[in-house]
């Protein structure tokens, strides 16, 4: 049951049928009148966010990110800040650590106090997420379950793209430094990787896992000059720029002696010297949509068609690539 | 009854009453037996979501803060984040975008729905803490408001450190780059106008009135119109912005400008050359700002005791920093 046909029924707008379950006020009596008994006479499920507005509105949604001082989940919360100011709606966010259980433990916390649950990547089993989803309109991002509304960021052909940039530069030693194991993100960029350097007759090397962090690339830089690569593909922007500082303090040249590419595009990328080549992820687009498929019908088309959000990235080539030194 | 009554009894540290509540399995055994012992004699009751129902508690706390994808902000959410846990409270974070008409609005639906509300450097006006605290005990990191207990990072001794440094290497012309209007810039500001009226520099100020990495890649031309040899950034992520710039224009950091930054986060080791900063002891206020919200919410405080706790700061010298053009160090 869609709301469009709702709409047709009752002879208003989609957005006048939206705008009667999630702010009745601004809609007159009798269209409302009119518009609630088409929808009950057609057994439709409004959406979800309307859905809690039988549990009383909040007027708050809640998001759960892996780690609160991670650039990535900056420039997400910013941008489903900025949505749910939009549709009049505080933030309130959650941060996890990267531990499935004290996720689970902040989204229950959140859950009753909150009109929609937001998850950025969430490791939690399947069933936890559908308990969740049970009490609070759940929307994921980055993570697919069937029956739990999501939006997901296919990198695969983006990494793939820069695995050809950096062959068309004469690359043909490439390592690539593995984020956490198990997770979607990785998942993604790891069978852009090997699919591409398959087609391209290379060797899909891989180091890691690593913590997505600066920290984790530092160490990284080490085993990669020992690797003979000559140039690395990183998890993210923070592994990268971790790998960019150590290889300066080693005195290798980046991208004379060593290319490298960060995955993201947070604003790290533009703040190191040489600015990073990356693979833009579209971070604000997520936000905004997961944020619309929380409150707009129009998106959301009710619980029984959640098919999930697919958004693409793309290669940003900036100054940490270039073309191979014979030595 | 308290969780340090229990661990007194026991003999272990509060923290590790905590684990045995929350994390059980990171605890030996027989620690683990005995906490459950000292707990069932005093009748203590240890999950906090139980205790605070029972309370009519929500178990949560709130703090608002001025701009969630900033460093520094984040540091002081997550040393927040890791107190609150510790205590068995989950945190909620909200941000304001430094607007304060949603950051009055964010605090009042937090208060509802949480047991302490912190606030990092709020802009509201003072009478509308009264609004707050009559909802909810709240504590405030990096802002002077009668009645409200506090955390202080005054900056004005780091600042004289950092100027006392770039005189010491030759420097006499140097530009402060401002932030917003903050208790945290009005301590920069008057360290930097004592030290230079101290030392008899050439001191210049130039109003960024922003605080972003963006305002630092604009600022990076104004410093090398100023004709100044050093710039201090009202924080790394403007000095960031400034060295991004200066490289772009092919003037050399540090070689030809010494560049300092404030806040020493994570930031501050991820450039090449690697930032010198002043340290503010984000990790510490956190923890400490819960410590002292805490103290409200579980009535060990009058709610109305205004107690201020100061921080200091430091300068950590690294790569951004050397003696002045054509002179040599000293």
């Amino acid at each position: 049951m869609s709301i469009r046909e709702v709409a047709a029924r009752a002879g208003v707008s989609a957005a006048t049928v939206s705008r009667v379950f999630t702010q009745p006020d601004a809609v007159a009596v009798d269209t409302r009148q009119r518009v609630m008994a088409v929808a009950e006479d057609m057994r439709y499920t409004p959406h979800p966010v309307a859905r809690s507005l039988a549990r009383g509105r909040t007027g708050t949604i809640g998001i759960v990110v892996p780690d609160i001082a991670n650039a990535f989940s900056g420039v997400i919360t910013k941008a489903v800040q900025e949505e749910a100011r939009r549709e009049g709606a505080a933030l309130f966010v959650s941060g996890s650590d990267e531990q499935a259980d004290d996720e689970q433990r902040w989204a229950e916390a959140l859950a009753p106090q909150v009109d929609g649950l937001l998850l950025v990547s969430p490791l939690m089993p399947d069933a936890a997420l559908r308990e969740l989803d049970a009490t609070v309109p759940v929307v994921m991002i980055n993570r697919l379950l069937e029956g739990i509304a999501s939006v997901v960021v296919d990198a695969a052909e983006a990494v793939a793209h820069a695995v050809e940039h950096l062959h068309a530069l004469g690359h043909r030693r490439i390592v690539y430094l593995a984020g956490p194991s198990g997770s979607y993100s990785n998942g993604f960029r790891l069978r852009g990787y090997r699919e591409a350097c398959a087609r391209l007759g290379m060797e899909a090397t891989e180091l890691g896992p690593f913590n997505a962090r600066f920290s984790a690339g530092v160490r990284a830089a080490d085993l990669v000059l020992a690797s003979g690569a000559t140039a690395v593909l990183a998890y993210n922007d923070e592994v990268a720029v971790g790998v960019i500082n150590r290889l300066f303090d080693r005195g290798v040249r980046v991208p004379d002696d060593l290319s490298i590419v960060g995955v993201d595009d947070t604003s790290l990328a533009e703040m190191v010297t040489p600015r990073l080549t990356t693979v833009r992820l579209p971070a604000d687009a997520l936000g905004r949509a997961a944020v619309r498929m929380l409150f707009d019908p129009l998106v959301a088309r009710g619980p029984r068609t959640r098919d999930p959000l697919v958004l693409h990235a793309d290669l940003i080539i900036r100054s940490s690539t270039g073309p191979v030194t014979s030595s | 009854m308290s969780i340090r009554e229990v661990a007194a009894r026991a003999g272990v540290s509060p923290a590790t009453v905590s684990r045995v509540f929350t994390q059980a399995a990171t605890v030996s055994a027989a620690t683990r037996q005995r906490v459950e012992a000292a707990a069932k004699e005093l009748a203590y009751e240890p999950n906090p979501v139980a205790r605070s129902l029972a309370r009519g508690r929500t178990g949560n706390l709130g703090i608002v803060v001025p701009d969630i994808a900033n460093s520094f902000a984040s540091v002081i959410a997550k040393a927040v984040h890791r107190e609150a846990r510790a205590a068995g409270y989950a945190l909620f974070i909200a941000g304001s975008d430094r607007r304060q008409d949603e950051e009055y609005r964010l605090a009042r639906a937090m208060a509802a729905q949480v047991d302490g509300l912190l606030m990092m450097s709020p802009r509201i006006a003072d009478e509308r803490f009264e609004q707050l605290t009559a909802v909810t005990p709240v504590a405030v990191i990096n802002r002077v408001v009668e009645g409200i207990p506090a955390v202080l990072i005054p900056t004005a001794d780091g600042m004289r450190q950092a100027v006392d440094h770039l005189y010491a290497l030759g420097h006499r012309h140097v530009v402060y780059l401002a932030g917003l209007q903050s208790y945290s810039n009005t301590t920069r500001l008057d360290g930097f106008r004592a030290a230079c009226t101290r030392l008899d520099l050439r001191c210049e100020e130039i109003d960024l009135d922003d605080s972003r990495f963006s305002a630092g890649v604009r600022a990076g031309d104004l410093v090398i119109a100023s004709g100044a040899t050093a710039v201090i950034a009202y924080n790394d992520e403007i000095a960031v912005g400034v060295l991004n710039r200066l490289a772009h224009r092919g003037v050399r950091v540090p070689a030809d400008v010494s560049v300092i930054g404030f806040d020493d986060t994570g930031l501050a080791e991820m450039t090449t050359p690697l930032l010198t900063s002043v340290r503010l002891p984000a990790t510490t206020a956190g923890a400490a700002a819960v410590r002292m919200l805490l103290d409200r919410v579980d009535g060990r405080e009058a709610p109305a005791a205004a107690e201020r706790l100061y921080l200091p700061t430091e300068l950590v010298i690294r790569s951004t920093t050397a003696p002045r053009p054509g002179r040599p160090a000293a």
